[in-house]
């Protein structure tokens, strides 16, 4: 219950901050898209259930704002399916290493920008992707890789406070993910 | 012990299930407005005035730290006056928000004086557009305020884009650097008309696109674009920028060439919305 309400609020807390701040995060006229580097965490940190929550919940509210040309549902969908593959992940690999998320976060960015690409620009017969890749997604890339290494901190960091208080009163100190081992 | 029992639908037909409402919602949503309006509306309710606040908040904090600087300031410089140093402090931080808001209008006043003709209505920028794809932004105006769609916006003595959709609270506007933008221009001293494309690539440079002058015009470096009488959409004779790099097209009839806009789309805090709608001037000239 607390992990699901602290989810919501961080969405809107990134949603709020990569919409009103957008012109103190550009770099060289590129912002990181935080809002997919947090569906990536949560998706890798909790599973593909959250993930897949998570992100269907962050690109409706993306949606209900910036929809491009006023449809609802588009990045709903991108998201939802990116948390969803983020978090088959999870079942593979440790969270504690940063270097598979950063990684993950990275290449998902460049997949969800050149879908975003097709889309919107490549329907519209725009075939300038070279120069858009190196325009947006490649800078855009580098830069969402580098802020998803505190952010993957934090998020890691706030999943294992969330999980001491929801453990708190139960006898258990061993995590489930260690059932098979033994 | 755990409970293995229950039953749980697998997430990947939650996945697909959610996949096929999304779809239903883009189609839905493209088709009918209302339905898309309600939605948006009832989100706005929560989101816009966080927004607001968000910008509050920011604004006061650079002015607590613009007074804080000069309470350093102050008191290393002045170490024997530090009794009235909160006198001091009070009266600067008064000093320089009234400071602030006296450039900021004598900047709206100069505006005005421009294009003294339209009635206008000063708005707040409170949030931007998430990708680096599109260029819209949200103004803490809405259909409460008078605002309507496709009303102009102009900032910096310069066309900014025109609203593209209204909330209750809040509206987006378009602006003429976004991708899918055309604007009808003319020249200023030759009169030649021309087109305004926003331009993904160009952008990144400070610059938009402009196409389809005639071969003949006698437009050149550094000519002023003003909005022309043949837009459906904008009112005519705003600025919107300076012509540069004029070149000719390979068909022979048609030149093309950059343009340097009056406004910079990086940095906008405060817009003004022309209330006044090009269809309505039309009407009226016909009556």
């Amino acid at each position: 219950m607390l992990r699901n309400i602290v989810m919501a609020l961080l969405i809107f807390i990134v949603f709020i901050i990569q919409t009103c701040f957008k012109q103190e995060i550009t770099i060289g006229d590129v912002a990181p898209n935080l809002m997919l580097a947090l569906i990536c965490c949560i998706g890798f940190i909790y599973g593909k259930k959250p993930g897949m929550y998570c992100g269907f919940a962050a690109g409706l509210l993306i949606d209900l704002f910036y929809g491009y040309g006023g449809v609802i549902g588009l990045t709903a969908i991108l998201l939802m399916n990116l948390g969803y593959v983020i978090g088959l992940f999870n079942e593979i690999f440790y969270s504690d290493d940063i270097c598979i998320p950063v990684l993950l976060i990275v290449v998902s960015d460049l997949i969800y920008n050149f879908l975003y690409y097709c889309i919107t620009f490549l329907l519209r017969g725009d075939l300038n992707l070279a120069s858009y890749f190196q325009i947006i997604m490649f800078p855009e890339m580098i830069y969402t890789g580098f802020v998803s290494v505190f952010l993957y901190w934090f998020i890691k960091f706030l999943s294992v406070k969330i999980e001491k208080f929801e453990k708190r009163g139960e006898d258990k100190l061993v995590k489930g993910n260690f059932d098979k081992f033994d | 012990m755990r409970k293995r029992t229950k039953f749980t639908i697998p997430s990947k037909y939650i996945l697909a299930f959610l996949s096929c409402a999304c779809a239903g919602l883009i189609v839905v949503s493209f088709l009918s407005e209302p339905f898309g309006t309600f939605v948006k509306d009832s989100a706005a309710k929560i989101v816009i005035p966080v927004q607001k606040g968000v910008n509050h908040v920011g604004l006061w904090l650079a002015d607590k730290s613009d007074t804080l600087k000069e309470y350093a300031r102050l008191q290393d410089e002045n170490k024997q006056l530090k009794e009235k140093l909160d006198e001091i402090q009070a009266q600067n931080s008064i000093l320089i928000q009234q400071q602030n808001e006296l450039e900021k209008l004598r900047e709206l006043y100069e505006l005005d004086n421009i294009y003294s003709d339209y009635p206008k209505v000063a708005a707040r920028v409170i949030s931007a557009q998430p990708d680096n794809w599109f260029s819209e932004f949200t103004i803490d105006k809405g259909s409460e305020d008078g605002i309507q769609v496709d009303m102009n916006v102009i900032a910096d003595a310069g066309l900014v884009g025109r609203v593209t959709y209204v909330g209750k609270n809040y509206s987006i506007v378009t602006t003429i650097i976004n991708d899918e933008s055309n604007v009808s221009a003319k020249s200023a001293s030759t009169s030649d008309n021309c087109i305004v494309s926003g331009d993904m690539k160009l952008m990144n440079e400070g610059y938009i696109r402009v196409s389809n002058i005639n071969q003949d015009a006698a437009i050149k470096d550094g000519d002023m674009l003003l909005t022309s009488y043949i837009s459906d959409k904008y009112l005519p004779g705003i600025l919107i920028g300076y012509i540069t790099n004029i070149t000719d097209d390979g068909n022979k009839l048609t030149k093309s060439a950059y343009l340097m806009p009056v406004v910079d789309f990086s940095q906008m805090e405060e817009v003004l919305v022309i209330t006044q709608l090009k269809d309505s001037i039309e009407e009226e000239t016909s009556e």
